[in-house]
């Protein structure tokens, strides 16, 4: 019995308004959605908005982020259904690397006990000229079992085609 | 050095299934100094064009007369490469009790991706350091983090530890085929002994 299971890869090969995870089984400890992807937002970074089991009310999710761009590094926290940022389609300093797309590992932590709100910590890199750099967590006011997410640009129209999710599924033995 | 090159575990009796999504790929725990750690992509399961990802991770120190060595991770060449690198990067370091917050942007011709503990610390004191590589055989540009730790305790100077996260841009659109962990600058300085670092390949779905 695999550990650490592979459940679904989703890679566009046209550019896509959301990815959804879908009918997620509640028979794992923990889920890790790795991607790397990018929006076609006119802005050199755009965050994700993040669904959770259809709940689009967007004071449900709390998230509290560090972050680094140049020499400016801050926190801060807030009471919203996104998700950092990933790389945009359009320029900062007059540049736009079309090969550059955003990384993430997503980690959300005892996603089907029914005692508990899912919480989440990921980290997240936006390679552009100013890059910026995410090591974030949050949560969802919300004891449901994570049976479905759904992510989409905030900003941006489509996730971009080349764009690449894979969720992962993680046992304890 | 120990490398994986069994047939990989997901061929069953010549049936694509869907079994460890990480693959150990291979490890390296120096018995003497080096100048660095490197993976290179091979045959059977160590064969990277067929992973998603990579994973590092690694337990380092080196033999820098200093409290702290960069370190540096560098894909498909352990040279350094004119405007192959853009780094990004956030570090907690302390001095005594105190401790300071700073980002910069940096690029450069290596990947660095953080601070290993050197000489002046204390013995037996090594770093940590987690790196994963994006998406190593798309035509993207390569996406790397890393988080590390490197703690610090030493007689001869102000303790100065670290915590950060990197991300690291590397400019090419090749498939990753071979992974180097060394120090800036490169010289006489080495990694010393004991250092080991640990590759897993991580896989996509496969079956629908």
């Amino acid at each position: 019995m695999a550990i650490i299971e592979a459940l679904e890869t989703i890679y566009l090969e046209a550019d896509a308004t959301s990815v959804t995870f879908s009918s997620i089984s509640a028979s794992y400890e923990h889920l890790q959605i790795r991607l790397t992807a990018k929006s076609d937002r006119d802005y050199y970074y755009d965050p994700i908005d993040l669904n959770l089991n259809s709940d689009t009310t967007s004071g449900n999710y709390q998230g509290a982020d560090l972050y680094a761009s140049n020499t400016s590094e801050s926190s801060y926290s807030y009471n919203a259904s996104y998700l950092g940022g990933i790389a945009g389609d359009g320029p900062v300093g007059g540049t736009v690397y079309t090969q550059n797309y955003s990384n993430m590992v997503w980690d959300l932590f005892d996603y089907a006990n029914a005692n508990k709100n899912t919480s989440w910590q990921y980290s997240m890199y936006v390679p552009v000229v100013e890059p910026v750099l995410y090591f974030a967590g949050g949560s969802w006011d919300n004891t449901a079992a994570v049976a479905t997410i759904k992510l989409e640009p905030k900003n941006g129209t489509n996730f971009v085609r080349g764009s690449e999710f894979t969720l992962y599924g993680i046992k304890s033995s | 050095m120990t490398i994986n090159t069994d047939a990989p575990a997901y061929m069953v009796d010549g049936v694509l299934t869907d079994g460890e999504a990480w693959v150990a790929l291979g490890t390296t725990t120096l018995s003497s100094g080096a100048v660095n750690i490197g993976f290179t992509s091979t045959t059977g399961a160590n064969d990277w064009s067929q992973y998603m990802d990579l994973v590092l991770v690694s337990s380092l120190r080196s033999d820098e007369s200093a409290d702290a060595s960069y370190l540096r991770i560098m894909v498909n060449s352990a040279s350094v490469v004119t405007g192959g690198y853009y780094d990004q990067y956030m570090d907690s370091s302390t001095s005594g009790s105190a401790g300071t917050l700073t980002a910069n942007k940096t690029g450069t011709n290596q990947g660095f991706a953080g601070f290993i503990p050197a000489d002046n610390q204390t013995a037996n004191i090594f770093g940590t350091a987690v790196t994963t590589i994006s998406d190593i055989n798309s035509g993207k540009n390569k996406q790397m983090f890393t988080k590390m730790s490197s703690d610090s305790a030493n007689a001869t100077s102000t303790p100065a530890g670290h915590l950060s996260i990197w991300g690291t841009t590397v400019f090419t659109q090749a498939p990753v085929t071979s992974v180097y962990v060394s120090l800036y600058p490169t010289g006489s300085d080495e990694i010393v002994a004991n250092s080991r670092v640990d590759l897993f390949g991580v896989l996509p779905r496969m079956v629908s």
